[in-house]
């Protein structure tokens, strides 16, 4: 039995602009969150198959559904005959009384008039199929309350109509228009999602003690070392001596022996390192790749093992198991072993067969503290992602997400980009400043950073966020502006600025204006600071922190100049004596080099920055070699020694003999290349001078003499120039410097003077609207750009653009910068870009958010003009964000399994790491393809096939709606305002109404096949074309 | 002309093709093959790769103008790449970037047409507008969405066709987009619905009888059935793509279980670039596609562009193995195929301070296949002097060739001789110098 004990449900169909709307209303609403409304569909009592004619074909219908699993009826109140209020046999008998057996009249309405059900009983009339009924009162109301949701909220929710229906349409605006209005204290749901994204960071200072890749006394483990190997008087003299890793057969080893696989499984080895002030070490971690196993020793004393047993292992124990592992070890409990000055580092690694493919070890020494006080932060870009979700999905302040989510597209970043620029940055010791993982993390905050501050000012003023993009780190990297510089300006975000950020392509400027507001921007950059010294904005940007970022005093162990020794490389300068292969005794201290021509650096030829001239070298020979003496009173002091090398087009250095640094185009050119190799691609001077940590080679620099010796080849024979200018350099790091891969820093706005171009700037040129930004001190100079942003917010161009993009996102897609510079965008819209640009220019300053949108929303309500145009309604296509947000909102669900942001991306779209600087398109035409669809299609059968993501029963009864007519009409009206064609509704009932083979098949309440029907049935409706308009 | 956004043109003679036409029936190989002729030949083989360089490539370190003597280690400080470096070209004047070296198996016989100063009149310099204007044919026109390729492909359309163009891409290239909507896929393996075929049956259900009908079923019966929503923007297009989809997946699901191995030595460049290739070539060899387009990015290199070296020569290595691996494994069809690729601009003659180039104006073009006449046009002694260079505003390379006239060359090798209503005013612009043919397709 279908429909009993249901309160009333009252349907009506009603005509918009002369086409016919199916509105059903269902009044199975729990009361205390629906009010009444008026509309009624009206039907013919009896007319079950609803064709508009009482005969035998209804009560055929009637029986079959009832009976032989035949389609259920669009409208229950028709198929009640007898207007009993429940649907059952005698109503297919009433039927066939009335029609051949002189019954009673079929109570009203009907059979001629259409009305409402006289009776109030608890059956639904979901559709009745006909078009000549009349119509009775549209519910304009319900239609507003659908299209307002659409735009200023993502998506209808039961609440929210609600809510909108009890306190009315401009009050509703007004909430979200002052979002500190909404009390969100009490959304549990959304604060336990947003908390979720957020993890405890402790920063943390990690002090190198011993370097990776440091060079190692090693023996082979052919025979069993004496028993004091370990010990720090132990004497090694005799061991060979290379940089770790040490190793064979992956291809990662510094050191590699060739000769131990099918010959011996261990080796020994040696360092030391030496420790200042003991006292200074908070923890003591050693981290360390061994692959297989290891053995560690401090000073004589056994510190770490893993995967090898024996106390000592035998020189021929095989390790207990096959790895390759990264691990820290702290070494919290040996730290009494710790010596001022020098200390012994030995350990012993095993393979685990002779026959293994590989052996690697690779050990490090660091002291790690406490950095900065512990703080949240967002746990990654996927985490960050989903918060634009969440609070779409959650929060109550709805325009306002709409509105952060606008501003953070408008104004969009890379993330990749800021990683990739912050992993290769160097510290002042020329060492890597941070891992990967500390990039993605640094890049993750200042992505959140700005979108909070867009999220947090979206109704506020629009100079304020187009000064906090131009001044923020991530803007600043991602369009390139720290590398526009005076003497080389870069105009790649002066242009966007123009085009994508404020006035839109082409609007009033030209390509003139573009290299000035480029000159303006030079010397924009970034820097770290304390967290103390992170200035809020506008601060930030009016007056950035200066000096910031690292700070060192730099003494040259070499400069530039005199006293190198240099060789032509015509033929190999010390070939090896058996068979002529190169070798480095060229480079070594030893060597006589009284032959060698005197020189000073730079040595080359082409590009007029060298000082020794080779002037026979084109066309002659490929490479040339370099020698120079330098005296280390005592190697121990040496802090922070930096090798520094502008070259063209290739080097190896090396010191005393050992190979110290290489560029990249010889990677694979063999130790040491020969000297004809030519590079395997070019390299010049400009593009900046690379520098060499070289710590990890302290052990090789002795008290007394010492030798740096370069090879420095050309890339071909007849290239134009090649140059060589060295520095070995020693950086005392000042203690006010934030190093920049200090994980405590914070990165912020900085304005380098001496990279600002001083000169006049002229803006506009003979336009009215024309600036001259006169020359100033590169001091003032900060405020060139400052102007010009503070003048563009006031400037025409960028109030049209803004007003249109908004425009736009809320109300209809139909106009552009195009089409309205052509006159040809609908009047209807160009007058409600009128009001905007008035609302816009209301205000001191111009551009204040919540007036031009108080603008664009709530002129033309009583009259169903502007944004209430019915031609607006669900005109516009859902963006991938608007369609999984409206999605999950009508169920009242929450994401599920998936993530969303992949979803997202699937659709097309992804937040933070869009490659281009337009943003996402806010034209339909832009999201709608076969893939796009199909992905929208797969991600509601998803939503509503899990268990997860909504509880269909808990749903189902919350709202009173179980039968197949009930829930049609729910969705038709919770959907899509009810507009739903007749047809559309019956082949729906009839889905439900089916099996999973399509053979009809009542629905039955607690079947087994229920709620997987109920849950079918929804993934077809979100899938519907209709679902993707707004 | 004033086309709104969401307008499709309604140009030339070919009738749009109604959605309802689009029919259930999975494609079987040449079953439906309709076979245009003109001139007596069969032209419906022919087809189309194409290629879109996202960014705006740098021409002139793609074909190197060596003989004009402005190209040199002062314009361009570290992007110059020397002669010995370069890869020549056999006319005394060009040369190609050393990245490019597999694309001399292309080149050497004599299947690339090397096309240099291609752009058109009134230069975008946004990447935004000019992409779009490439795209859709009508420079200047940043509302139209209908693509240029797209109206080609509504000229060689005869009723039976189905499955006629395709993008390997997440998003339909604006090439391709129209009142009729084609397949767009970041990959063709997820091409398809998830979940057991008997539900997936009840999902979909079927259409009616007749279009419009009520006796439909499903999500199918629901789109095929009477719309509602008759005057909404994008209405038919939402709805077409959605009605669409079930053909589109049994066609590519049916092209996977075809099966598809690289033949002939081919390799494929590592990377999503070489994927997209690949996979176009699969739907060449399986499907009866006549246009596919794919992207790459990574073009805008206004920073550390580098010589011989990193980004620059990393693009141009993907594009050239690219080239090579695409004639190998489609030698079979190589006469009856055209690859050509696209850039919304060249850059700036000059380098800049950040060791790249900013936009600027003409730009390479590159098109292969076993009819084209190739070699190097617009870049010898001929057709460039010296100084060319810098013929615009002392910045850029002045353009001799309009983009649209080599697609012309290109659509009218396909068969289409309906050019007006392909490309906008294409009868009153064909008189101009730089629409005038290049001659590297026949006839």
């Amino acid at each position: 039995m279908v429909g009993v004990g249901r309160p009333q449900r009252c349907f009506s169909l009603y005509r918009i602009g002369g086409r016919s709307w199916a509105l059903a209303i269902v009044g199975t609403l729990l009361a205390s969150i629906t009010t009444p409304v008026a509309a009624q569909m009206e039907f013919r009592r009896g007319d079950t198959n609803a064709d508009a004619t009482l005969d035998l074909s209804d009560s055929i219908s009637t029986l079959a559904y009832l009976f032989s699993g035949g389609a259920a009826p669009g409208c229950a109140d028709a198929a009640d005959s007898n207007d009993d209020g429940v649907l059952d046999l005698s109503d297919g008998i009433n039927t066939l009384n009335y029609l051949f057996a002189g019954g009673s009249p079929i109570p009203a309405p009907g059979p001629e008039e259409c009305g409402g059900d006289p009776t109030p009983d608890d059956l639904a009339c979901a559709v009745y199929l006909t078009t000549d009924c009349p119509q009775v009162g549209p519910d304009a109301e319900n239609l507003r309350i659908g299209h307002l949701l659409n735009r200023i909220t993502y998506g209808p929710t039961q609440s929210e109509i609600d809510r909108a229906r009890s306190i009315g349409i401009s009050a509703y605006v007004d909430q979200q228009l002052h979002p500190e209005s909404i009390d969100e204290s009490e959304n549990r749901a959304l604060s336990t999602a947003v908390e979720r994204l957020f993890t405890k960071f402790e920063p943390v200072a990690n002090t190198t003690i011993l370097p990776t890749g440091s060079f190692y006394r090693f023996r082979r483990g052919t025979s069993e070392p004496p028993a004091d190997w370990p010990a720090d008087d132990f004497d090694d003299s005799d061991w060979e001596s290379g940089r770790a890793s040490i190793g064979y057969g992956d291809g990662d080893d510094a050191t590699i022996l060739s000769d131990m696989r099918f010959s011996y499984v261990s080796v020994y080895l040696r360092t030391t390192f030496s420790v200042a002030d003991v006292t200074t070490i908070e923890s003591l971690i050693l981290q360390i790749t061994a692959d297989d196993g290891f053995v560690a020793y401090l000073n004589g004393v056994e510190i770490a093992r893993d995967n090898v047993a024996g106390s000592p292992p035998a020189y021929n124990t095989v390790a207990t198991t096959s790895q390759d592992a990264f691990q820290e070890v702290s070494l919290d409990a040996h730290k009494e072993l710790l010596r001022a000055g020098e200390n012994t580092f030995a350990v012993q690694v095993h393979n685990r067969s002779l026959d293994s493919s590989d052996l690697t070890i690779q050990p490090a020494f660091v002291s790690r503290a406490p950095s900065g006080s512990p703080r949240t932060i967002v746990k990654d870009v996927n985490s960050l992602q989903k918060l634009v979700h969440e609070r779409g999905v959650l929060s109550r302040r709805q325009l306002q997400a709409i509105l952060g989510e606008f501003w953070e597209n408008h104004l969009t970043t890379d993330y990749d980009r800021v990683v990739e620029h912050f992993d290769q940055l160097q510290n002042s010791d020329a060492s890597d400043a941070m891992t990967l993982e500390q990039a993605e993390r640094e890049a993750t905050q200042l992505e959140f950073r700005e979108y909070e501050f867009f999220y947090n000012n979206a109704l506020g003023n629009f100079g304020d966020l187009l000064l906090y993009s131009a001044s923020s780190p991530t803007m600043l990297i991602y369009l390139d502006n720290v590398l526009n510089f005076k003497d080389n300006p870069n105009e790649n975000y002066s242009r966007e600025i123009f085009e994508l950020s404020a006035f839109g392509v082409d609007n009033r400027y030209v390509q003139r204006d573009i290299e000035v507001l480029a000159r303006a921007f030079t010397g924009w950059n970034i820097c770290k600071v304390a967290p103390i010294n992170l200035p809020p904005f506008p601060v930030s940007a009016t007056n950035p922190p200066n000096p910031c970022g690292m700070e060192f005093l730099e003494s040259e162990v070499i400069a530039l100049g005199s006293g190198w020794k240099y060789l032509k490389g015509t033929s190999e300068p010390t070939p090896d004596a058996s068979g002529g292969a190169p070798t480095t005794q060229w480079a070594e201290i030893g060597f006589d080099d009284n032959a060698w021509l005197l020189g000073s650096t730079g040595i080359g030829y082409g590009d007029g920055d060298d000082a020794t001239i080779l002037t026979d070298m084109q066309n002659n020979y490929m490479s040339v070699y370099l020698r120079r003496s330098f005296h280390v009173a005592d190697p121990s002091t040496l802090t922070n020694l930096v090798l520094e090398v502008a070259y063209d087009d290739a080097f190896i250095a090396y010191i005393n003999g050992f190979e110290i640094a290489r560029s990249e185009n010889l990677s694979d050119a063999g130790s040491p290349p020969p000297f004809n190799r030519g590079a395997n691609f070019g390299h010049n001077v400009e593009e900046g001078a690379e520098f060499f940590n070289l710590a990890p080679y302290r052990s090789i620099i002795r008290t007394g003499e010492n030798i740096l010796a370069i090879q420095v080849h050309n890339v071909n024979l007849n290239s134009s120039d090649l140059s060589m200018l060295p520095r070995l350099i020693a950086r005392e790091i000042l203690p006010e410097s934030i190093e920049n891969g200090d994980a405590n820093g914070e990165w912020t706005f900085h304005f380098i003077p001496q990279e600002h171009d001083t000169g006049t700037k002229t803006l506009f040129q003979g336009t009215i609207y024309e600036i001259t930004i006169p020359a100033r001190p590169a001091a003032e100079g900060l405020s060139d750009a400052l102007d010009i942003v503070a003048s563009l917010v006031e400037h025409p161009s960028t109030a049209e653009f803004i007003c249109i993009k908004l425009i736009q996102k809320f109300v209809s897609d139909d106009i552009s910068l195009a089409s309205f510079k052509a006159g040809t965008a609908p009047p209807e819209l160009v007058e409600v870009l009128a009001n905007a640009i008035a609302a816009w220019n209301s205000t001191t300053p111009r551009g204040n958010i919540r007036t031009v949108m108080e603008a664009i929303l709530l002129p033309g309500l009583s009259e169903d003009r502007l944004f209430w145009n019915p031609a607006y309604y669900r005109a516009k296509v859902k963006t991938p964000v608007e369609f999984i947000n409206s999605t999950i909102r009508a169920l009242d669900g929450t994401d599920g399994t998936v993530t969303l942001p992949s979803v997202n991306a699937s659709m097309g779209m992804t937040f933070f790491t869009r490659d281009d600087p337009d943003g996402w398109s806010e034209f339909g035409f832009d999201w709608i393809d076969s893939g796009s669809v199909l992905s929208r299609i797969e991600f509601v059968r998803d939503q509503a096939d899990s268990p997860l993501v909504w509880n269909v029963q808990e749903y189902l009864s919350a709202r009173g709606i179980e039968s197949p007519s009930d829930v049609t009409a729910y969705f038709n009206q919770l959907l899509f305002q009810g507009t739903l064609t007749p047809d559309n509704v019956t082949q729906l009932i009839e889905f439900l109404s089916t099996d999973v083979d399509g053979k009809p098949s009542p629905l039955i309440p607690g079947s087994a096949d229920y709620l997987t029907r109920m849950r079918e049935f929804v993934g077809l409706l979100l899938s519907l074309p209709q679902w993707n308009f707004q | 002309m004033n086309v709104n956004r969401r307008q499709f043109m309604k140009l030339g003679a070919a009738t749009p093709l109604g959605l309802h036409t689009v029919m259930a029936t999975p494609w079987l190989a040449g079953l439906f093959r309709n076979h245009l002729q003109a001139g007596g030949l069969d032209l419906t083989d022919r087809r189309m790769l194409v290629i879109f360089q996202r960014g705006g490539n740098d021409g002139i370190n793609t074909v190197i103008p060596r003989g004009d003597s402005d190209y040199n280690q002062t314009t361009r400080r570290t992007l110059f790449i020397p002669e010995a470096s370069a890869i020549d070209l056999g006319n005394g004047f060009a040369q190609l970037h050393p990245g490019l070296s597999s694309i001399m198996e292309v080149y050497n016989e004599g299947d690339l047409a090397i096309l240099h100063r291609v752009g058109y009149q009134g230069q975008s310099q946004s990447h935004f507008d000019s992409q779009q204007f490439w795209e859709t044919g009508v420079p200047g026109d940043s509302t139209l969405e209908e693509g240029m390729i797209y109206r080609h492909i509504e000229q060689i359309r005869s009723p039976e066709d189905r499955f006629l163009a395709a993008a390997i891409n997440t998003g339909q290239l604006v090439s391709l987009k129209g009142a009729n909507s084609h397949l767009a896929a970041g990959s063709l393996e997820g091409f398809r619905f998830s979940g057991s075929p008997l539900r997936i049956n009840k999902f979909l259900g079927q259409r009616p009888s007749v279009a419009g009908g009520i006796d439909g079923q499903g999500l199918l019966g629901i789109i095929d059935g009477p719309r509602d929503f008759t005057d909404k923007p994008y209405r038919n297009l939402v709805y077409g793509t959605t009605l669409s989809l079930t053909d589109s997946i049994t066609t590519v699901q049916e092209a996977l279980a075809a099966g598809y191995t690289a033949e002939n030595g081919a390799a494929y460049p590592r990377g999503k670039f070489g994927d997209k290739l690949s996979q176009a070539a699969l739907l060449f060899k399986n499907t009866p596609v006549r246009v596919v387009g794919v992207n790459i990015g990574g073009w805008d290199t206004h920073t550390n562009q580098g010589s011989t070296d990193v980004a620059h020569y990393n693009l141009l290595r993907e594009v050239g193995d690219g080239f090579a691996a695409l004639r190998r494994d489609l030698l079979s069809i190589w006469d009856d195929l055209v690859v050509v690729t696209m850039t919304e601009f060249g850059r700036t003659s000059r380098e800049n301070g950040g060791f790249g180039t900013d936009h600027a104006y003409s730009t390479v073009m590159f098109v292969a296949g076993g009819a084209v006449n190739g070699g190097v046009y617009n870049c010898d002694t001929g057709t460039w002097a010296n100084g060319d260079l810098f013929s615009v505003n002392n910045r850029y390379v002045a353009r001799r060739t309009d983009y649209r006239g080599v697609f012309a060359d290109i659509f009218s090798w396909m068969g289409n001789n309906q050019l007006d209503a392909t490309i906008p005013g294409y009868s009153s612009l064909s008189s101009q110098n730089d629409f005038q043919s290049l001659g590297f397709l026949p006839g």
